[in-house]
């Protein structure tokens, strides 16, 4: 009894140790950000905006970096060859581009280049895990959506004209804050 | 057989060097789980631990450890998203030093402190994964019990902490069990 009591009290001491150590300095957070295309255009635009979420508000002033970008995404062709679609982005200012030589001249390409299956009314899912396989520039990719904000673009980089609908897109952003929480 | 003799004569060599010297020598073994602290992206996973043990004094012993562990699958819990991220790998390798434990018959508590390397990688986020392995440091507590003169179980929790950037840093706790051997007593 006497040495049960001994490891429950270690134990208890452990705890604490793990909770203050581990809770009170910092902790990694996951937000998500939905959006969708109703129309096909040649260039899908989005200004991503997490700053009004709950998680990122709670945060902001502590957010030391930003750990994980991916999206799931959801796209149908409009048509019968296959095609391509790549992911720029740029800051959150007040330009916004419209083709693809604006985008290759003045953002930076940060996933890509994705094979969409050929077929009218054909449908691609890449989810979350497999979009990460796609991701490049990384450095730049953090640095953008450290602001909480981003300018989001989908295009095919072939030709810019891009013959499918992107159904629905979702940010999925995983940053490293510390602080008291 | 003559590789069988060979490593009895170098064990009672290394045994009566240790003995000569006053020093107690062990190596030990654990297994148990690695449980990631206010990660998001990572999930409880398991981890194995060996160590090497050199005891100069009674009351302090130095540990080079090393431990192999993985990460279980992270719950993300977000509507909509595919749950299919996976848990990461870690190797960590360093030096702890423990105050108290030891062999014998009993209960010995014990406490740990300590720095190492940390490989924490995912092929799923290579493209996001520090390259190489990372400093951090170790602290906890624990506990052995004596089963024999030489043997001892060793039941500890240990906090590792991996500075990133800022303030930040990725934190876990190993809490494992196993046994120790020590040579010489």
């Amino acid at each position: 009894m006497k040495m049960l009591k001994s490891v429950l009290a270690l134990l208890t001491v452990l705890s604490a140790a793990l909770l203050i150590g581990g809770c009170l300095m910092s902790g990694t957070f996951t937000i998500v950000e939905e959006f969708s295309f109703t129309s096909e255009q040649a260039i899908y635009f989005y200004p991503v905006d997490v700053t009004d979420e709950e998680e990122w508000k709670d945060h902001k002033d502590d957010i030391d970096r930003i750990d994980i970008i991916g999206f799931e995404l959801w796209i149908t062709n409009n048509q019968a060859a296959p095609d391509t679609l790549a992911v720029y982005i740029d800051d959150y200012g007040e330009t916004e581009w419209n083709s693809l030589a604006q985008l290759q001249a003045n953002t930076v390409k940060v996933f890509g280049d994705l094979a969409i299956a050929g077929g009218v009314g054909t449908q691609t899912h890449v989810t979350y895990g497999q979009s990460l396989g796609y991701i490049q520039n990384v450095a730049e990719l953090r640095r953008l959506a450290k602001e909480g904000r981003f300018h989001y673009y989908g295009t095919s980089p072939g030709d810019g004209a891009a013959g499918y609908t992107v159904d629905s897109v979702r940010v999925v952003l995983t940053f490293e804050a510390s602080g008291g929480f | 057989m003559i590789r069988s003799i060979f490593a009895a004569v170098l064990l009672l060599a290394l045994t009566t060097a240790v003995q000569a010297q006053g020093l107690s020598l062990g190596f030990g073994a654990s297994g148990g789980l690695n449980i990631p602290i206010a990660q998001d992206d990572q999930g409880s996973g398991t981890g194995f631990a060996l160590r090497a043990i050199l005891r100069p004094i009674s009351l302090v012993a130095f540990e080079a450890n090393l431990n192999l562990a993985s990460y279980g699958d992270p719950e993300l819990d977000v509507e909509g998203v595919t749950n299919d991220l996976e848990g990461s790998s870690v190797t960590a390798y360093g030096i702890d030093a423990t105050l108290g434990g030891g062999a014998g018959p009993g209960f010995h508590p014990f406490l740990i402190g300590g720095l190492g390397m940390f490989d924490v990688s995912r092929d799923q986020t290579a493209a996001f994964d520090e390259d190489g392995a990372q400093f951090g440091w170790t602290a906890g507590l624990g506990f052995a019990i004596g089963v024999g003169r030489n043997l001892s179980l060793d039941l500890r929790g240990r906090l590792n902490i991996i500075p990133t950037e800022g303030s930040s840093s990725q934190k876990s706790a190993f809490v494992l069990g196993g046994l120790n051997f020590y040579l010489g007593k």
